[in-house]
């Protein structure tokens, strides 16, 4: 029964030899070649145009047909020596399918070939010009059809214009793509494609690769323009190459015209980042997934105070509502403070790091850590909390007495609002897992959807502080005070120090031996001062001796300077390992290596965790060695902009990172948590025949 | 804790995803789904085989160059002798060409004497989608390990042209043949051609 269809969709059309045109009547076409001259001289070109009329809703496709569809088929019947060039192809559009996006024409396409005569052929004598074109014709359905064409063509000194054609090749020139200089860049699975002159009216613009699988015809494309540059980015499916053809389409209000362009790579363009993941990443960002990523924020945010770092100065702080007791109002007043600063700081955060991405540095999550001066000011902080802790010195009174007295005065309203932004800036280096995937999102969503994200995982950081600080009954059933808390607050000072200690290495990796000195320089400072504070209690004099001490501990980080990173890329027990660099890495793929990219910092809790746990481990150093891959470190500890940008084109706006290149294949994006089970299964495919 | 609440975070991100394009040597989507014979198949329940799904429209040409030629019959019996699982995946919707319920999809197995271990209903386009399935036909190699080796064209003849079955180099029975000698796939992605595969939307 379906063959039927068949049979009338492959029919042969009916051949009309006139003179200067050949016609083919098929199911959904009316085609016709064309000459553009009533004959041609020896050695002499002709060009000849093949005009099909497409049923209404019915397509033919482009010479990369997109997600599905077959480009022109063209068979030349020529006389010995006689030449056809490649086909030209007019100015292609998108054609939505469904889910599926192809790129073709519709209406009244023109596919032009010039001919070319051999010299020998004599004048008097015809060339006959034969043609079998197949095309597949597609509405919904698709259809398959051929035609056979003939033209006989005198040869003659002095070839005329046909008159009869004149208005076909000037319709088709009119369609094709007029040439425009483009430059482009692509890193890590993003292009960047920049052509000049084009864009003066551009209100929208679309590049048709002309090799198919480069980019997903279903990309979207971010287009933007400076004077008549137009720049156009998006996430790629494998690797480009110069030079990269294709053609751009530019929309303005005069309609939509199109630049064949002739690409060449150039590193001086800013790099790309894309508004969608690509490909390689299976999760893209998009706005459609916005509530599930705003649920991941705000859970994360809510871990966050389980976490080392965040936890002690937290538990104090509840600590003092078991103190304050009775009043619920001034409970749920600091609660809302504490609040109010924890949102505050990250809302300030993202905000500065959206507007510094949108003005094209390459910064993500964490950037702040990469300053010394703000590592080292960690330092300071969490020193001078543990020693609070510890009971070395105390502020106002008894840790018994502190609910009472100073959650009533502004200042405990201030202490509140502050607990909130140190608690922000030490769960930064503990961000870890739960959070990259909204934090990757937020940096390549609209600025709107980036900061609704940023605000929730504050929220979800207050939330569980503010919840108490509401609920008098569970505050009530929080252990009473006494001596024993105490105790418990003195330990609590040790893992403060160690979270001290750790911005210390961090701040040794950034800036060596002399910014360390300078580091441990204040902290001395700070231990002085907290003693002339206990000291000069009741009198007038030690406390703003205290206060000066401080303050000269904050102005050596002034003095602190970075010198180059070697911290993070230690203390990794397999030997081949190389430094991050983009081309090294690509010569070396090309050779056909793996390779395994280890995107960390000091600064990144998460990362050296999975150093020393994962990446160092017997059973994976083992297995890089057998797999032979070479571990490159991207070490992000300061910044770095070719780093960034390579997150960038994993979709990630943060470390850890970890990606791995089978031997000439495509990028995989590692599954976090990251364990040895994930590596061991990843080489395990990589070995592939290989006698286990 | 820790492990169950990523878990669920990385879900919740991949759940936005409608059209996927698998990872060749990658772990392949799991899916499940009605056949036409009633029962429900779901990928995990072929642990241990290798498995080669199918996707056909019988409007489309290209699918009717492979049925009528005999090409894709010899394919499936070639697989079949080496215990392989063969699924004929269904992934037009409802009302567009190609579609079938369980009944068409019987009697159009018997009129193409078609001997598929089963034929997955899709009309949703769910298991289509999870494999980045464009074109009619298309076909996936998932190897014992559940990992997916093979998706593309089924051979390197992109034509509705029926001598074009003569001398094609059938890409799914040469990957499967690497995989049963435990060798490397040497092409393990081509780009499909056919008809677009006609998804619900």
């Amino acid at each position: 029964m379906r063959l039927v269809s068949l049979v009338a969709a492959v029919q042969f059309a009916m051949v009309s030899a006139a003179m200067g045109q050949s016609i083919a009547v098929t199911d959904h076409a009316r085609s016709t070649l064309f000459s553009e001259a009533t004959g041609i001289a020896p050695g002499g070109t002709v060009r000849v145009a093949l005009y099909q009329a497409l049923e209404p809703g019915w397509h033919v496709y482009w010479k990369n047909p997109g997600d599905s569809g077959l480009p022109l088929e063209t068979l030349w019947s020529l006389p010995p020596g006689a030449l056809a060039s490649p086909t030209d192809y007019p100015v292609p559009e998108r054609i939505q399918i469904g889910p599926l996006v192809n790129y073709g024409h519709e209406g009244t396409p023109t596919f032009v070939t010039t001919i070319t005569a051999p010299p020998y052929v004599e004048v008097g004598s015809s060339i006959d010009i034969g043609l079998e074109a197949t095309w597949l014709i597609c509405a919904e359905i698709c259809v398959p059809e051929t035609g056979e064409f003939l033209i006989s063509l005198p040869v003659v000194a002095q070839p005329s214009a046909d008159s009869a054609a004149q208005e076909v090749f000037a319709d088709a020139d009119a369609n094709f793509p007029r040439a425009a200089n483009a430059v482009f860049r692509a890193v890590g699975g993003a292009l960047a494609l920049e052509a000049e002159g084009i864009g003066r009216d551009a209100i929208a613009a679309y590049f048709f690769p002309e090799t198919d699988s480069l980019v997903a015809p279903t990309a979207a494309q971010k287009f933007e323009r400076r004077d008549a540059v137009v720049r156009l980015t998006m996430p790629t499916l494998k690797d480009i190459a110069a030079p990269l053809k294709g053609v751009v389409v530019v929309e303005s209000s005069d309609g939509r015209r199109g630049y064949a362009i002739d690409a060449n790579a150039d590193s001086g363009l800013a790099s790309p980042s894309v508004s969608a993941g690509p490909a390689t990443v299976r999760s893209p960002a998009t706005t459609a997934n916005l509530p599930s990523l705003l649920f991941a924020a705000l859970m994360g945010g809510a871990i966050l105070n389980l976490m080392p770092c965040v936890f002690p100065i937290l538990f104090v702080k509840a600590a003092s509502f078991a103190s304050a007791g009775a009043d619920n109002r001034l409970m749920r007043r600091q609660g809302l403070f504490y609040g109010a600063g924890v949102v505050a700081t990250f809302a300030a955060l993202g905000a500065a790091l959206l507007m510094l991405r949108a003005a094209g540095e390459g910064l993500g999550w964490g950037f702040h850590l990469q300053s010394p001066a703000v590592v080292a000011l960690s330092a300071y902080v969490l020193f001078i909390v543990g020693l609070n802790f510890s009971g070395a010195f105390s502020i106002g009174a008894s840790l018994q007495n502190i609910g009472a007295d100073a959650v009533a005065s502004a200042k405990g309203d201030v202490a509140a609002f502050l607990t909130g932004v140190l608690a922000v800036f030490v769960a930064a280096p503990c961000v870890g897992p739960f959070l990259t995937a909204p934090i990757g999102a937020a940096a390549v969503l609209s600025p709107a959807a980036g900061m609704a994200i940023f605000v929730v995982m504050a929220l979800g950081l207050a939330l569980p502080y503010v919840a108490l600080s509401f609920s008098p009954g569970l505050a009530k059933r929080l252990p009473r005070p006494g001596p024993w808390m105490e105790r418990f607050r003195q330990i609590l000072a040790f893992p403060v120090f160690a979270a001290a200690a750790y911005f210390l290495w961090v701040l040794s990796a950034q800036t060596g031996s002399a910014g360390l000195a300078l580091a441990l320089g204040g902290f001395i400072l700070i231990g002085l001062a907290t003693r002339l504070w206990e000291w000069g209690r009741g009198t007038g004099w030690a406390q703003p001796a205290a206060i000066a001490a401080t303050l000269a501990a904050f102005v050596l980080i002034g003095l602190l300077r970075p010198a180059p990173a070697i911290a993070a890329q230690t203390g990794y027990s397999y030997p081949k390992t190389i430094e991050f660099d983009v081309d090294e890495i690509e010569r070396r793929r090309a050779e056909g290596e793996a390779i395994f990219i280890d995107f960390t910092a000091a600064w990144c809790v998460t990362c050296q965790v999975n150093k020393f746990t994962v990446l160092s481990s017997k059973k994976v150093t083992r297995a890089f060695d057998a797999a032979g891959v070479t571990v490159a470190i991207a070490d992000w500890t300061n910044r770095d902009d070719a780093i960034a940008d390579a997150l960038a084109g994993f979709g990630a706006n943060g470390v850890p990172l970890y990606v791995f290149y089978p031997k000439g294949g495509d990028a995989v994006v590692l599954p976090q948590p990251l364990t040895e089970a994930s590596i061991l299964s990843l080489l395990s495919t990589q070995k592939d025949g290989d006698p286990l | 804790m820790k492990a169950h609440l990523s878990i669920v975070v990385s879900a919740v991100v991949l759940g936005g995803a409608a059209f996927a394009e698998p990872a060749i040597d990658a772990p392949a989507p799991a899916f499940s789904g009605p056949t036409s014979s009633g029962g429900t198949i779901s990928l995990d329940q072929f642990k241990g085989q290798n498995v080669v799904l199918e996707w056909t429209n019988d409007g489309c040409p290209f699918v009717q160059k492979h049925y009528q030629t005999g090409n894709m019959q010899k394919a499936q019996k070639a697989a079949n002798e080496a215990g392989t699982v063969w699924i004929t995946v269904m992934s037009s919707a409802p009302g567009k060409q190609g579609h079938a319920d369980a009944t068409r999809a019987k009697s159009l197995i018997t009129e193409w004497a078609s001997e598929p271990d089963f034929v997955l209903l899709d009309p949703e386009g769910v298991v289509g989608k999870a494999y980045g399935a464009k074109t009619t036909p298309q076909m996936a190699l998932i190897d014992g390990d559940g990992i997916l080796r093979y998706s593309g064209a089924i051979d390197n003849k992109p034509s509705a042209n029926h001598a074009a079955v003569e001398g094609a180099q059938n890409y799914v029975l040469t990957a499967l043949a690497s995989v049963l000698k435990g060798e490397a796939v040497a092409v393990k992605e081509t780009k499909p051609y056919g008809c677009s595969i006609k998804y619900k939307s």
